[in-house]
């Protein structure tokens, strides 16, 4: 190999790894940051919903684990459109539900980490309130858990 | 000459993805979803599908589900909108991109269906994806009302009889898979 094309190849690798290095993957409070900045909003409760995120991550129904919660009060017209931009890499957007008869709107996105999974589901009622929730599942783990829990009923 | 060959051997790589993704239909309706009274998109892909069928394998009505068919699979698509009231968008010229799409090299229609009722008249379409092998690896399905819109597209290997198991799951509407021309 030419040393031009050795050196060509090391700077794509490198940019590759610095992009890498220069992105790492936010924290839920980075998250939750992002997004009221992009819904133009602040978190509620945050003391009270922490409390409640804490008992969450005791539990691991169906093999979720890791949940965390943050509750925003939304002003005027928001549109959960505004979270995809708020994310960082790596999410992916598998449902939409926008209802604008009854003023709700739903995103799931997801993230894979390994064998797991991350998941994130952002929600926003028809009094302006915003939900959002990360959690992790391993889609292997919990097909097993359900398939346990149907055969017991 | 070596420089040809590595000419045609970047275009036959940039042009590879292309080939792959003939079963993958580009849904972007322009201006329908403003319209609508409520929209429901699904988007599941590549590992995000194995999480989608943990989530319909926990559906009640999982047991009509083989969970072969859904290993096959390699992407659900689905766009639903519904309306309170026809709007003018809902016509063929808006569904052209989506149409002219299915015109490409191994996609067919295998099914129209018309019925009327109260409501409205209702169509459905069936087309497939068929490979240079004759195999089907990918299937869209067009279902209009007069207040609503579904389209739907599955990559992968599925028959069009397997469509009636995925019916009602994750977004996809309940289409009778008639022979074509066995319109009413």
């Amino acid at each position: 190999m030419k040393p031009t094309a050795l050196a060509a190849l090391a700077a794509v690798w490198l940019c590759a790894a610095s992009t890498a290095w220069a992105s790492p993957r936010l924290d839920f409070n980075q998250l939750v940051d992002r997004v009221a900045g992009a819904l133009h909003c602040r978190p509620q409760h945050p003391h009270l919903v922490g409390m409640v995120s804490f008992f969450a991550r005791l539990s691991h129904p169906h093999e979720a684990r890791g949940m965390h919660i943050a509750i925003f009060e939304t002003h005027g017209e928001s549109n959960l459109d505004a979270v995809a931009g708020a994310l960082d890499a790596g999410w992916t957007q598998i449902i939409r539900h926008d209802n604008y008869r009854d003023h709700e709107q739903a995103r799931i996105f997801v993230r894979q980490d390994g064998k797991r999974f991350q998941m994130l589901i952002a929600n926003l009622d028809d009094d302006g309130e915003a939900q959002l929730v990360t959690l992790e599942v391993a889609p292997g783990d919990l097909i097993h858990e359900l398939d346990r829990h149907r055969s017991q009923n | 000459m070596r420089k040809r060959l590595g000419v045609l051997f970047t275009g036959l790589l940039l042009a590879a993805p292309l080939v792959a993704q003939q079963p993958r239909l580009d849904m972007h309706l322009s201006g329908l979803a403003a319209r609508a009274s409520e929209v429901n998109e699904v988007s599941l892909d590549g590992a995000a599908l194995k999480l989608g069928m943990a989530f319909l394998n926990n559906d009640s009505d999982m047991d009509r589900v083989d969970r072969e068919l859904l290993s096959k699979l390699k992407g659900i698509y689905v766009l639903n909108y519904e309306f309170d009231h026809t709007p003018p968008e809902l016509n063929d010229t808006t569904l052209a991109p989506i149409r002219q799409q299915l015109q490409a090299r191994g996609w067919s229609r295998i099914v129209t269906s018309r019925s009327s009722s109260r409501r409205g008249s209702e169509t459905d379409e069936v087309y497939v994806y068929t490979d240079a092998a004759g195999q089907i690896q990918g299937l869209a399905v067009i279902s209009r009302e007069p207040r609503e819109l579904s389209v739907v597209n599955i990559v992968g290997t599925i028959r069009p009889e397997e469509l009636t198991q995925l019916s009602g799951h994750l977004g996809i509407p309940k289409v009778d898979v008639k022979p074509k021309g066995d319109e009413q």
